[in-house]
């Protein structure tokens, strides 16, 4: 008989324990408000013939019991509203909540996309650049061909031999004229020994001058003008000689000016190539490590767009799953619904409850029990999980 | 003497030896040493096991014995050079114009 009695003040003090944890815990505490409405619920549809003998057929007789279950119904309800209201109002704001911040992760993650995709284009730009030198460095002379590190190093290369080779050429060229001032020097040599045989002629035209001078003394008057002749002979002969004299003088003059010149050309032809072999092997190497310098470049950089391509592929993927706000957006929405339901059900059993009959009140709280829970199992989200389609931009 | 000569049993060959240092100062010799027996060998090697050091004008000097035994590749032999002046003679790229051994 006294069944029911029982369950109500259980329900009111779950209810108002139920409370303090609602504000924190909306989802769990919705979950546990339905939970107590259904039993309430439950618990008046089963028992009918019973609440009804305890709350109403003895009405007259006992008018204490009545007011007492008319106040906790009263309490009840004025606890569930407040709840409900609390609830709806946690709901809303969850749903802008989650919305703004969605918005907003939408927004960074456009941002990261678009970044992505220009940090994409860079890299490729830079390996083309790598590859084929920087745009717009087109010469008039050169038109297919870019300034690359590798084409640097190839021509540096090229012009590195055409120095030795050069400088192997004017060596050659200067032993050449050396060879040409041996010759000169040889042919001097002949002239020395003309000039010599000149003196020599100029020394036997003296003596003979000298000789036909004492022949004309002896001679007496009659070789006086003898005499004349052989003193301007001896003047001549010593006029060669001095001239043969100073033509050696100048030939000598010009075999130093040839040796001096020798030397000079041979020094400029005598290159010492240790030099020129260690500035050769550390360019080579310089070079050498441009190159290597080029492909790992050329390596980092495609490293990079391989990760860039997959920064931009991670950010689709993440865009994607924020699509999980519209899924939470019904979740919430099925929840107000249910809340919306819950309330009605609250104010009209309550309301019935002091205005109409008895079995008028029951038949609405069964048909809204009812409605709640036919509406319950519906799913509230077509999509359950986010992997699912493709991207989706805000 | 830094430059010495030797003529093959065949008179086909004149093999010239340069000791030690093979620069400017044995121009007139070495010219000598090939010009003095005219142009009736076929082949020259030059013996460059005791050279150790090699100017510019050593390589001047090769390039005209080289004109002098007919500008052909196969005229003028080097050999037994050292690794310091196998490599002179490789940055001169001379591979191409003499037969290296």
């Amino acid at each position: 008989m006294n069944q029911s009695l029982p369950v109500i003040p259980a329900i009111v003090t779950s209810a108002a324990a139920l409370c303090s944890l609602l504000v924190d815990q909306p989802g769990v505490a919705l979950s546990c408000v339905l939970v107590v409405a259904a039993v309430w619920i439950w618990d008046r549809h089963r028992s009918p013939r019973v609440a009804r003998a305890h709350s109403f057929a003895n009405q007259p007789a006992d008018g204490d019991s009545l007011a007492h279950e008319a106040e906790r119904v009263e309490l009840l309800q004025g606890s569930s509203r407040l709840t409900i209201r609390q609830l709806q109002c946690d709901m809303v704001q969850i749903r802008a909540l989650i919305r703004d911040a969605v918005a907003e992760l939408g927004c960074s993650f456009d941002g990261f996309h678009v970044d992505a995709q220009t940090q994409k284009s860079l890299m490729d730009e830079a390996v083309r650049t790598l590859a084929n030198g920087p745009p717009g460095t087109h010469t008039r002379h050169d038109d297919d061909e870019n300034v690359t590190i590798g084409k640097f190093v190839r021509d540096t290369s090229n012009v590195l031999q055409g120095v030795v080779e050069s400088s192997v050429i004017a060596s050659q060229r200067g032993m050449e004229i050396v060879n040409m001032i041996d010759t000169m020097n040889t042919q001097m040599t002949q002239i020395f020994a003309l000039l010599d045989d000149v003196k020599g002629i100029a020394d036997q035209t003296n003596l003979l001058a000298l000789n036909a001078a004492i022949e004309a003394t002896q001679a007496g008057e009659a070789g006086r003008g003898f005499a004349v002749v052989a003193d301007e002979v001896r003047k001549l002969a010593l006029n060669s000689a001095h001239f043969n004299e100073q033509l050696s003088c100048q030939a000598e003059q010009a075999r130093k000016t040839m040796g001096a010149t020798r030397k000079l050309v041979g020094d400029s032809a005598s290159m010492d190539l240790t030099t020129l072999l260690t500035h050769k092997s550390s360019i080579d190497g310089m070079l050498k490590q441009l190159s290597s310098l080029e492909s790992s470049l050329n390596g980092l950089i495609g490293q990079t767009a391989s990760l860039t391509a997959q920064i931009a592929e991670r950010s689709n993927s993440a865009i994607r799953v924020l699509q999980f706000e519209d899924i939470v957006r019904q979740v919430a929405e099925h929840g107000e619904d249910l809340l919306d339901r819950l309330e009605h059900l609250v104010e009209a059993g309550v309301a019935r409850w002091s205005s109409r009959t008895v079995e008028a009140s029951l038949a609405h709280l069964r048909a809204a029990a009812h409605a709640l829970r036919e509406i319950q199992p519906r799913k509230p989200a077509r999509q359950s999980t986010m992997v699912e389609g493709d991207i989706d931009l805000f | 003497m830094s430059i010495s000569t030797q003529t093959s049993a065949d008179g086909q060959t004149l093999t010239i030896r340069v000791q030690d240092r093979f620069d400017f100062n044995v121009h007139r010799e070495l010219r000598q040493a090939y010009e003095a027996a005219g142009k009736r060998f076929g082949n020259y090697v030059l013996d460059l096991s005791g050279t150790t050091y090699m100017d510019s004008a050593a390589l001047g000097m090769l390039l005209q014995l080289r004109e002098h035994a007919g500008g052909k590749r196969q005229a003028v032999r080097l050999a037994n050079a050292q690794p310091v002046i196998r490599d002179i003679l490789a940055v001169a790229n001379f591979d191409q114009l003499f037969t290296i051994e």
